[in-house]
């Protein structure tokens, strides 16, 4: 019965060891666009496709993806936050171009990073109308 | 004792899909380990739990979750001839890092006639021997969506007409330990948008074991299961990046207790090897958990 709590015991202690263990914050991060490439033009009622891949050096503490049309300055998908801490990230959206008017859409990522400093990208489609 | 001379357990008839991205895939329609009581009707109940992660650039992009119940009904016609029917309705849950999306609804209800061939029972009544084959049709009655849906996959229903077709065999060695096996080919239909999802083949086989204490009986078996998907096709071709078809080699396990008429069962279903949408999809777990009942089929003269 004692070596049976003894072993219990070890378990223990060996899962909150290894569950304490900090993990490295990330000073870098690579932000990756799959689709769209930036600049590619979509006509009416075609479907904008995002997809791409965060990258840190270490763990990362989340990220930060809005699609906004920077011609009115509305936001097509607002500002939305991931605070799951991973060492990488894949982001996926789907839009529709239901524009009136010649657009630009703006497509922005920002990943905080350990040191304080904010990775960004942007990039750029063009939306047409009917 | 005669109870115990096998019947037709589980039909398992799940929708597989398409989609941009999110896991589903499932296995054939099975009529299971046992397969071979002519002397009973049944009536059950399923519950079959998958789940999946899904992967983009390597990364997991999100997790799904396939709860499917089902309630199976086997016919016995006549000594030889059997029909079975199967009625599911699937609640899929697929997360992301910021959403959460729920498809519930009927799946596609599955009718099969299986044709005993070969049925050999001993001074017991216990099956040593049995053969069968079967054909059956899924119908288009479920709840399905257009191929451009990004949760096609977490659909109860697929939305063609398919086809198909299996043979069991069991083989009972002695009084406790037999083999079993099952083999299945779906021919599918093209949606009402010409996707068509690709053919399927599904191999299986068990060793079992038999055990009986006082009234219940014990039956656990292991054993191992291959099954396959072609790619699936719009308009008679092969979409873009993602193919949806599969190759899954699985090790399974069941246990079953029958105790009075009630057949009490678990399946556990873990993958060896997998490759799922181009290695995008992975299988975490497969189980099954079901109640059957067992009814006493009148005797005619010429059964």
């Amino acid at each position: 019965m004692t070596r049976i709590r003894r072993f219990g015991a070890f378990t223990f202690a060996l899962m909150v060891l290894i569950s304490c263990k900090k993990q490295e914050g990330s000073t870098s991060a690579k932000i990756e666009f799959f689709s769209p490439l930036a600049n590619d033009t979509l006509t009416y009622g075609q479907e904008l496709h995002l997809e791409g891949k965060i990258t840190g050096e270490g763990v990362l503490n989340g990220y930060t993806l809005a699609i906004k049309n920077a011609t009115n300055n509305v936001y097509l998908i607002p500002e939305y936050t991931v605070e799951a801490k991973e060492k990488a990230y894949v982001f996926h959206e789907h839009l529709h171009n239901e524009v009136s008017d010649t657009s630009t859409i703006e497509i922005s990522v920002n990943v905080p990073l350990s040191n304080g400093a904010i990775e960004s990208k942007k990039i750029n489609v063009v939306f047409l109308p009917q | 004792m005669k109870l115990f001379g096998l019947s037709v357990s589980l039909i398992m008839a799940t929708a597989a899909n398409a989609c941009d991205v999110c896991g589903g895939m499932s296995s054939n329609p099975n009529i299971g380990l046992f397969a071979a009581s002519t002397t009973f009707h049944q009536v059950g109940f399923s519950l079959n739990y998958r789940s999946f992660n899904t992967f983009l650039y390597g990364v997991e992009h999100s997790s799904e979750r396939l709860s499917l119940s089902s309630l199976n009904v086997r016919w016995q016609l006549t000594k030889r001839v059997q029909f079975l029917a199967s009625v599911p309705h699937q609640l899929g849950v697929q997360k992301t890092a910021t959403a959460r999306y729920v498809v519930s609804g009927l799946g596609d209800p599955t009718l099969i006639g299986n044709f005993i061939v070969v049925d050999k029972k001993d001074t017991l009544g216990l099956t040593r021997q049995f053969l069968s084959f079967g054909a059956g049709s899924k119908l288009p009655l479920g709840l399905s969506t257009n191929p451009d849906d990004e949760l096609k996959n977490m659909y109860p229903g697929t939305g063609s007409t398919d086809f198909l077709l299996l043979s069991n065999y069991l083989h009972q060695f002695n009084q406790s330990l037999g083999f079993q096996a099952e083999m299945s080919y779906v021919m599918r239909g093209a949606d009402q948008f010409a996707y068509q999802l690709g053919n399927s083949f599904s191999l299986q086989s068990q060793i079992f074991y038999r055990k009986k204490h006082k009234s219940k009986l014990f039956i656990s078996s292991f054993g191992l299961q291959f099954d396959e998907q072609e790619p699936s096709t719009l308009n008679r071709i092969i979409p873009e990046g993602n193919p949806n078809n599969m190759r899954v080699l699985s090790a399974r396990s069941g246990f079953n207790v029958l105790v009075n008429r009630w057949l009490w069962s678990a399946q556990l279903q873990l993958p060896l090897y997998q490759k799922i949408n181009g290695g995008t999809v992975k299988q975490v777990l497969n189980g099954t958990i079901g109640m059957n009942y067992f009814i006493t089929k009148k005797q005619r003269k010429n059964d």
